[in-house]
């Protein structure tokens, strides 16, 4: 991978990272707050349901207070336990007819008097069981007490109360009142503030007379019909909870009857004995956070995209000189020694090209002098070598060749002394190790083998050096000298003779 | 439409450019190291590649069900590519016709830009039609891709990205790259798609309009930079060759995996066969009369055709 590819790839993964550990980090701090705010708003409507709740009740207890605070009854009862008169029985039953037909969400009434005995009833019939305990529960105002919510055979509710009718302090029986439920149903069914959330409801709970929590209406459509055993499954019971009277909100583990987790607030009015518990399915509570973690998923995806660009541009632009310099390289491996980085900035990129430059700059002279040298040591007619004292030569220019017919690396390859003529062979040796002690060797003389077996005469120049233990030496081929001088000294000898004969002939003839 | 769905939807063509870019160079060094002939690897990789963008957006819309966005990103594209993309290199420098081939691809545009106006009038963009375009997909695909792979071969030098990063060579890091393009293909195409619908819910535009305009023309926009800068340089050989080749693709693999793939029926909007439609095939039916006459595509007719792209444009957003 090139280094460009690295730096973009870098960049881009560290921009994606960062931008995924934001938005998670973005929802993370987010999150709690808005289950806050979202399980305040379940509260805030509970309670609100809970105040419309306990004005249904206070108008419910304001009737029966109405009814059973008119005097015509009062003294018409006190007339028929004095004197048993049917008259007053009738003049009862007019009273509640009326009230029956005046107040519409009066069902029905029933007049006792002092010895528990029904006097009169008027509108539906009334469930009158168990009324003798009646008296015993706690009054919810004055001479009032509340017989609580109950199913009806007719396949609705009653709300039962009944008030003490008394005059001047005279006990005179009491009054039952059966109230019309739907104020409440009607509480239950109205969702405003709940219009967002399509899972939403209200639920009121009572217990009914064996201490089992039922809810007053059908819940959702297809659920359970009213007066069902109503079950919320979580931590502590909510139901018992919220029937304790503890105001409380749930958020975590709590599953309705549908088996969908929910969100949940619980109010409870006490006078009634009435809990209401607002909920709404988790899932439908959460969708803000999902749609908000997935928006911000999105734009972290989206500026990482923005990110990936910026990335690939700026690994680009701080690569590039990098690029550039490798290129430079390349092409000077290549053999383009005049090739030059762009010395820009001042950065360590800047400084590199610079320094790489000043070692082009040295290499390019130093090759140039090199191949002088080169050229130098390959057109020379005299044999220049360099030479170890092992006895191999390390380098020989081509003037070797030219002279003996060996090639280069026939010369390199074995032992000098192999060229050597053998009665040479101990003089060499001898001047070897003159050289291998550090001392010049001057005009030595020795024969070398050519390919075709001649001898070549070669005069030597040599000096070693100590650091590397190598020998440079020069060598001129004396051959063509040492037959003119050996012609030279045939034909001085042969004068010589000459001489001596053309004496010995005149001290003959003398 | 909030900020967000504009960053998304330039978000999300990065990612589809980046990953085609990444993916094909992955790909394609892979069938290197795996000894594939190149002119496989350019018939298959290169030349799918060059088109992945337009697919994977189509069939992320279709699959998502907004089958309108698949059918008018391809009308919107076939549009473009001539109009737009065509049109403003001729302004540049003229397109010249290559022999060879070109007559043929022309005639193939035009016939596939005829199947896919009967469809539409008829409203059977069913998955039966799909199926039709396929195989009409794989009787052209050889001779046709050959010359477009070749073409895409001679031009991909020039591309932006071939200067950013090379092939790679190491096998962790042609896995990286596949791994990255796999990855960033759908990305891109799911943002798109989302921002696209978005922009059609918010805009009060349907489906198609988005696909048709905003899609279209994006996915465009890489082939408008290439083949520009191409034609300043007097390189438009090959031009032509490209452009017809991506109009046959977009119908006949775009138009045909979408359909195939949709849920459903692809609903024809009514006024596509009516407005639309017939743009794109006297876009299709002008560029083949050129080519059957020789006739290069001047800088006048660039000028005609690029000024009706954008009375096109105009037209469509004033009828939506």
């Amino acid at each position: 991978m090139d280094i460009r590819t690295k730096l973009v790839f870098t960049l881009v993964v560290v921009a994606l990272v960062s931008m995924f550990v934001l938005s998670l980090a973005m929802y993370a701090i987010a999150e709690p707050a808005l289950r806050d705010s979202r399980l305040d708003l379940l509260e805030a409507l509970a309670e609100s349901k809970r105040d419309d709740m306990e004005q249904v009740f206070a108008g419910w207890v304001d009737r029966v207070r109405l009814v059973a605070s008119r005097t015509q009854l009062r003294v018409s009862l006190r007339e028929h336990d004095r004197t048993g008169n049917p008259e007053t029985v009738d003049h009862i039953h007019r009273i509640l007819t009326d009230a029956v037909d005046a107040v519409d969400v009066i069902e029905a009434l029933a007049v006792f008097d002092a010895e528990h005995h029904l006097v009169t009833s008027a509108g539906r019939e009334m469930d009158l069981a168990g009324r003798e305990e009646l008296l015993q529960l706690d009054s919810v105002a004055e001479g009032i007490g509340y017989r609580g919510i109950s199913p009806t055979g007719e396949g609705d509710l009653r709300v039962g109360f009944v008030a003490r009718l008394s005059l001047e302090g005279e006990a005179l029986g009491d009054l039952h009142v059966r109230l019309n439920a739907q104020p409440l149903l009607d509480l239950a069914e109205d969702r405003a503030g709940m219009e967002q959330d399509g899972s939403g409801e209200i639920v009121i709970v009572t217990l009914d007379e064996n201490g089992v929590p039922r809810a007053l209406h059908r819940l959702h459509p297809g659920g359970p019909e009213f007066w069902e055993p109503v079950q919320l499954r979580g931590e502590g019971d909510p139901i018992s909870i919220a029937l304790s009277g503890e105001e409380a909100r749930f958020s975590e583990g709590l599953t309705d009857d549908r088996g969908h987790e929910v969100w949940a607030a619980t109010r409870y009015l006490p006078e009634a004995g009435l809990a209401l518990i607002v909920k709404v399915d988790k899932d439908e509570a959460r969708a803000p956070f999902t749609q908000f973690r997935r928006q911000s998923l999105r734009l972290a995806l989206s500026l990482g995209a923005l990110a990936i660009l910026v990335g690939t541009v700026l690994g680009f632009r701080f690569s590039k000189p990098i690029k550039d310099l490798a290129d430079v390289a390349d092409r000077i491996r290549g053999g383009a020694l005049s090739a030059r980085a762009v010395e820009a900035g001042e950065d360590e990129v800047g400084l590199l090209s610079r320094t790489f430059n000043d070692m082009a700059d040295e290499m390019e002279e130093q090759v140039s002098l090199l191949r002088e040298f080169k050229r130098y040591f390959d057109l020379s007619r005299d044999m220049l070598c360099i030479a170890a004292t092992d006895g191999y030569f390390k380098r020989v220019n081509p003037a070797f060749q030219r002279t003996l017919g060996w090639t280069t690396d026939e010369l390199v390859s074995q032992s000098f002394l192999t060229f050597v003529h053998p009665d040479d062979l101990k003089k060499t040796e001898r001047e070897i190790a003159r050289l291998a002690k550090g001392l010049p060797v001057i005009s030595f003389e020795n024969r070398y083998r050519t390919k075709g077996g001649e001898y070549r005469h070669f005069m030597w120049t040599a000096h070693p050096d100590e650091a590397s233990g190598l020998i440079y030496a020069i060598a001129r081929d004396v051959t063509e000298l040492e037959r003119v001088w050996e012609e030279k000294e045939e034909e001085t000898r042969y004068l010589r003779r000459r001489l001596k004969e053309a004496e010995a002939k005149l001290r003959g003839t003398s | 439409m909030s900020y967000i769905t504009v960053i998304a939807l330039i978000g999300g063509f990065i990612y589809l450019l980046m990953g085609a870019d990444l993916l094909v160079r992955g790909a394609v060094a892979l069938a290197r190291r795996a000894r594939v002939p190149p002119i496989v690897v350019a018939l298959t990789v290169v030349a799918l590649g060059t088109s992945l963008p337009e697919l994977v957006v189509s069939l992320q819309a279709a699959l998502s069900g907004y089958p309108g966005i698949a059918l008018g990103n391809v009308v919107g594209s076939n549009i473009a590519n001539i109009l737009l993309v065509g049109g403003a290199a001729a302004v540049v420098y003229p397109l010249a016709y290559p022999g060879g081939s070109i007559k043929r691809d022309t005639a193939v545009m035009t016939v596939a830009s005829l199947v896919l106006f009967f469809f539409c009038l008829t409203n059977g963009l069913n998955r039966t039609f799909g199926i039709i375009l396929l195989v009409g997909l794989l009787a052209i695909m050889f001779p046709a891709l050959q010359d477009a792979a070749k073409a895409h071969y001679e031009t991909v030098g020039s591309a932006p990205m071939e200067m950013i990063l090379g092939l790679p060579t190491r096998r962790r890091v042609i896995f990286l790259f596949l791994i990255a393009g796999l990855i960033g293909l759908p990305v891109g195409a799911r943002l798109v798609v989302d921002a696209a619908v978005e922009i059609a819910l918010t805009m009060g535009l349907s489906q198609a309009v988005v696909g048709l305009t905003i899609v279209a023309f994006s996915t465009s926009l890489p082939e408008l930079a290439t083949t520009v800068v191409a034609a300043r340089k007097k390189e438009t050989d090959v031009a032509m060759g490209t452009l017809v080749g991506s109009n046959i693709f977009n119908i006949l693999a775009i138009m045909g995996f979408s359909a195939v793939l949709a849920p459903s029926k692809i609903e024809v909007p009514p006024l596509l066969p009516f407005f639309d439609l017939p743009v794109m095939l006297a876009a299709a039916l002008f560029v083949t009369v050129l080519a059957w006459r020789g006739r290069p595509l001047e800088r006048r007719a660039g000028v005609i055709l690029s000024s009706g792209y954008l009375l096109y444009l105009g037209a469509l957003l004033l009828l939506a």
